[in-house]
């Protein structure tokens, strides 16, 4: 019989469907029975959608600027390196 | 001599329209056609590499960061940016290009590592060293819940993200992970990489990058919890 604290480790592989079949019955019993590992494993499911939802941060246009400058000034110094 | 006119006010007139049309294309395109992206980025075009730019070197520094450590990171994504360039002609396509690029970014740190004598393998353990963080404070002796998730009250991902304070808890969160935990959750759930492809880039197992991602999540679910039961969160 697994624990809440087995469950809480368990949780990430359930939400991403990488339990065993026999591991998956095991933890489904136990959630059947657990309100509070049921809440838990809505919870962290919620806090993973939601992750997921959030925008990778971007670099400031100045950085980009800059940085496209870095590189047009390097493909120029490498092409004419290949042209010597 | 009016025909003349005409045909000179035409001509203008569908030159201006090619223009507009060229403008367009160039501003409304998101690159959906990776080859297109490719071939546009081997003619040198600036327009393609403010979009690489852009959209990769974010992910990038998380890379660096979790190979060398902060203080080199620039400089590394600086080296892998020359590579890039230099390479790009011989690009074969097996992975898309922002794996590809990640990949080098994972090398050039590597090298950088091995020129210092430092191990990788270091930062690693570190990060593996508790598997659990919720298991000191929130379970009995027995296994069983000490103290029990509460209710939140703001449940779903549409109103977490909608809530500036608990969308500012979130990221906060992330950026103060560790560097590892950091690029794995970014490039995973933000970036919507694979987890092969992931442990590729960073050079670790596949169990191990499940651990850090299992932490990692736990610890942005306890800052929500935390948030959600109007306590200060101490990240």
């Amino acid at each position: 019989m697994l624990s809440c604290k087995d469950i809480s480790h368990l949780t990430s592989e359930l939400l991403d469907n990488k339990l065993s079949f026999s591991m998956r019955v095991k933890v489904k019993l136990h959630l059947l029975m657990c309100h509070s590992c049921r809440r838990f494993v809505k919870q962290m499911r919620t806090t993973v959608d939601t992750i997921k939802q959030l925008k990778p941060t971007k670099p400031k246009e100045e950085e980009v600027n800059q940085q496209v400058e870095k590189i047009m000034t390097a493909i120029k110094d490498v092409d004419s390196e290949t042209h010597k | 001599m009016l025909c003349i006119r005409n045909f000179f006010q035409i001509t203008l007139k569908q030159q201006r329209e090619q223009n507009v049309t060229n403008i367009l294309i160039k501003t409304m395109t998101n690159y959906s056609d990776e080859q297109a992206l490719i071939q546009q980025l081997l003619n040198s075009d600036e327009h393609a590499y403010r979009h690489i730019v852009k959209n990769y070197q974010g992910s990038m520094l998380y890379v660096a960061r979790s190979i060398v450590g902060a203080a080199n990171a620039d400089e590394i994504v600086q080296d892998a940016w020359l590579s890039v360039i230099k390479a790009l002609p011989k690009f074969e396509g097996r992975s898309s290009l922002k794996t590809w690029i990640l990949r080098i970014v994972s090398n050039s740190a590597k090298t950088r590592l091995r020129k210092e004598s430092r191990q990788f393998a270091a930062g690693n353990a570190a990060d593996l060293e508790v598997l659990s963080n919720l298991s000191s404070e929130k379970f009995n002796e027995n296994g069983s819940w000490a103290t029990p998730p509460k209710h939140w009250d703001i449940a779903s991902p549409d109103a977490l993200i909608a809530s500036e304070e608990l969308n500012n808890v979130i990221r906060r969160t992330i950026d103060k992970l560790p560097a590892l935990q950091q690029s794995i959750v970014t490039l995973r759930e933000m970036e919507g990489l694979g987890m092969e492809d992931i442990c590729k880039i960073l050079e670790i197992s596949e169990s191990n990058s499940r651990v850090l991602l299992h932490r990692a999540r736990t610890k942005i679910w306890q800052a929500i919890d935390k948030h959600q039961g109007k306590e200060n969160v101490e990240l």
